[in-house]
């Protein structure tokens, strides 16, 4: 049975397993038997992982593990991905290219935590569904033509920051007050030095490891809700594509540590109150690093191409968050423009009364 | 002898024609008596006020002294327009701009039907768009200027019955259609806007710059001050607003309404 749990080969029928988010269980493609992932995790799998890194286990692959991924490169943008040999990657989720070339996994690290996929494709369909409605310009055939069915499970790659960052700010601030004196206006104004200083704790703020993923969509899908992220385990994978890393977290935490940096200033800026002008002076904001943790965190991706242009989708794969940008149709565009200008132009010189001379001059 | 005596006397009229100045007629629509704008200049504005003033029973005059020092400016330009016999129709309806580059010195004055379509306001209003000019020794564009505004008066006077009085500044024609331009220009920065937040749901990505949903437990506050350092004064001339809010023209006994200035 356990052969058959690390081949993701259903014990039943022998069919592939996958991981089903609604049940989050692994269930067979072809006889619906559903598994506990704790029931199917080897024991001696663990054990065997524990020796080789007793303090950081998850840290990296066993060789065991490598056995049950292949490697897809895609030729068009260089993305690797990993997947199940049984799951062979058709298209790449990033580009949509169909060149992928299949090859041995031979990956160093792993990720300490997963978070499992919580909607499942459909689901997923319908945010895409639900980001298209209440879109003016959208054209109708996008819609309507759209290949919704390549909708992708993919596990990103991201590191988890930790920091604690201290600040301080000086501004200068002002109150005003205008009086009459006769034929003058007197303002009076109150200068005010200001200093705050302040220190904030971050926890896992997220910067995805991977370069074909564009940081744009990821930022876009969060948040992610680190409460339900478990221990790695591959059984998760099953069904799913995985992104390996590229960026390591020493080239991220760059990115990491300035959002929140500039988020302390927002912070220490935003007790600056009482005053009708602050207009900041100086400011200084150190981090003090943390804990950096390497986890997967799921996104559906759709990529679609449209009059030879290629629409990416992002769509958090626990809350339906949707990253993408729609196509636009110029002639409803143009439509929208002048409809409005003219309603506008009516509305603004009827109200003013200003058509109404003109024409009466007229007429 | 009696020969002589002819040609002497034909000869005297000859001088006294010479050295008389030519008394101008309804007919000279621009005078300069300063010398200070071309012949050619003159000639021009003199065809365009004409061409003005046959269209409507008001007609344009514009007269360009260096002589008023000699009285009050309104004095002078009333003498001038009631001597030449300037105006059109019974009630020598017409407007006139009186002015003298040398001394700096202008004066609107209106007369007959001229006075219900250029109110003090109205004058005053006017005087505003040319006298810019003037004070930056602009006087052909000054001029001009006054042809124009003066000849928009007249025309939505006699066309829509408008007149730009003291609670009647929105109403007039040209007005009218210099709003609508207005109306127009920001019809289109409203349309801009309004398209540019459609085309925003169109898209829904983009780099966070910050972290705030990731701070464990918020700002923790170690140190604030707000240090009072010292206070500015400023004063801005803003007089109270004069005018007491009555329309209409104010017309002197010799028939004439005058806005005068200098620049």
């Amino acid at each position: 049975m356990d052969d058959h749990i690390t081949d993701y080969k259903c014990p039943q029928c022998g069919g592939p397993l996958h991981f089903a988010p609604e049940t989050q269980q692994l269930e067979c493609d072809y006889c619906g038997s559903t598994f506990k992932i704790q029931d199917v995790i080897d024991p001696d799998h663990n054990e065997q992982v524990e020796d080789v890194q007793p303090k950081e286990h998850n840290e990296y692959w066993s060789t065991q593990e490598k056995e049950n991924f292949s490697t897809y490169n895609c030729q068009s943008c260089g993305a690797q991905l990993l997947a199940d040999p049984h799951d062979a990657v058709r298209q790449c989720p990033y580009c949509g290219n169909n060149i992928i070339l299949e090859s041995k996994f031979n990956g160093e690290y792993k990720p300490n935590r997963v978070l499992p996929f919580i909607l499942d494709e459909k689901q997923a369909k319908q945010a895409l569904m639900d980001f298209y409605r209440k879109k003016p310009f959208l054209p109708k055939a996008f819609k309507n033509k759209n290949r919704l069915q390549e909708v992708k499970g993919v596990y990103v790659p991201f590191f988890l920051y930790d920091g604690t960052v201290h600040g301080n700010l000086m501004a200068k601030a002002s109150n005003s007050r205008s009086y009459r004196e006769g034929d003058y206006i007197v303002t009076k104004t109150d200068h005010y030095t200001l200093y705050r200083e302040g220190n904030i704790l971050f926890e896992n703020v997220p910067c995805d490891g991977s370069s074909n993923m564009p940081d744009e969509y990821m930022d876009s899908v969060e948040p992610f809700d680190y409460s339900k992220l478990v221990d790695f385990n591959t059984q998760y994978m099953a069904g799913y594509i995985a992104d390996q890393y590229d960026v390591s977290k020493e080239e991220n935490k760059d990115r990491a540590y300035t959002r929140m940096k500039n988020s302390t200033r927002k912070a220490l800026l935003a007790t600056c109150i009482g005053f009708q002008q602050v207009i900041p002076l100086y400011e200084q904001c150190n981090v003090m690093e943390g804990e950096i943790e390497y986890v997967y965190l799921p996104v559906y991706m759709l990529t679609t191409k449209w009059q030879n242009e290629t629409f990416l989708f992002a769509i958090n794969g626990t809350n339906g968050k949707v990253a993408g940008e729609l196509p636009s149709d110029k002639k409803t565009v143009a439509l929208y423009a002048i409809g409005m200008f003219i309603g506008f132009f009516l509305l603004i010189s009827l109200l003013r009364g200003d058509l109404q001379i003109v024409l009466g001059g007229i007429f | 002898m009696k020969k002589f005596l002819t040609t002497f006397l034909f000869t005297c009229l000859l001088c006294m024609l010479s050295i008389t100045p030519i008394h101008a007629s309804s007919n000279d629509y621009v005078i300069d008596e300063t010398g200070y704008f071309s012949h050619e200049y003159i000639t021009e504005l003199n065809e365009k006020c004409e061409h003005l003033s046959n269209e409507y029973n008001c007609a344009i005059y514009i007269r360009i002294v260096g002589n008023t020092r000699s009285s009050t400016i309104e004095n002078l330009a009333d003498n001038t327009y009631l001597s030449e016999n300037l105006g059109k129709t019974s009630d020598h309806s017409g407007v006139m701009l009186y002015l003298d580059p040398i001394n700096r010195h202008y004066d609107v004055v209106a007369h007959g039907e001229g006075n219900k379509i250029f109110t003090d306001y109205g004058k005053d209003e006017m005087a505003q768009h040319f006298v810019i000019f003037f004070a930056n020794d602009n006087f052909e564009d000054g001029i001009k200027t006054f042809i124009n505004e003066a000849s928009n008066m007249i025309e939505d006077y006699y066309n829509y019955g408008d007149i730009i009085d003291v609670n009647n500044t929105q109403t007039t024609h040209s007005d009218a259609l210099y709003n609508l331009k207005m109306d127009a220009l920001g019809a289109l920065v409203l349309t801009l806007l309004v398209m540019f937040a459609l085309s925003t749901l169109m898209k829904n990505k983009g780099i966070k710059l910050q972290a705030d949903q990731y701070e464990k437990g918020g700002l923790n506050l170690r140190h604030t001050s707000n240090l009072y350092t010292h206070t500015t004064t400023s004063r801005q001339y803003a007089p109270h607003n004069k005018n007491n809010g009555g329309g209409g023209t104010s017309v002197g006994s010799s028939g004439s309404s005058h806005s005068s200035g200098s620049f």
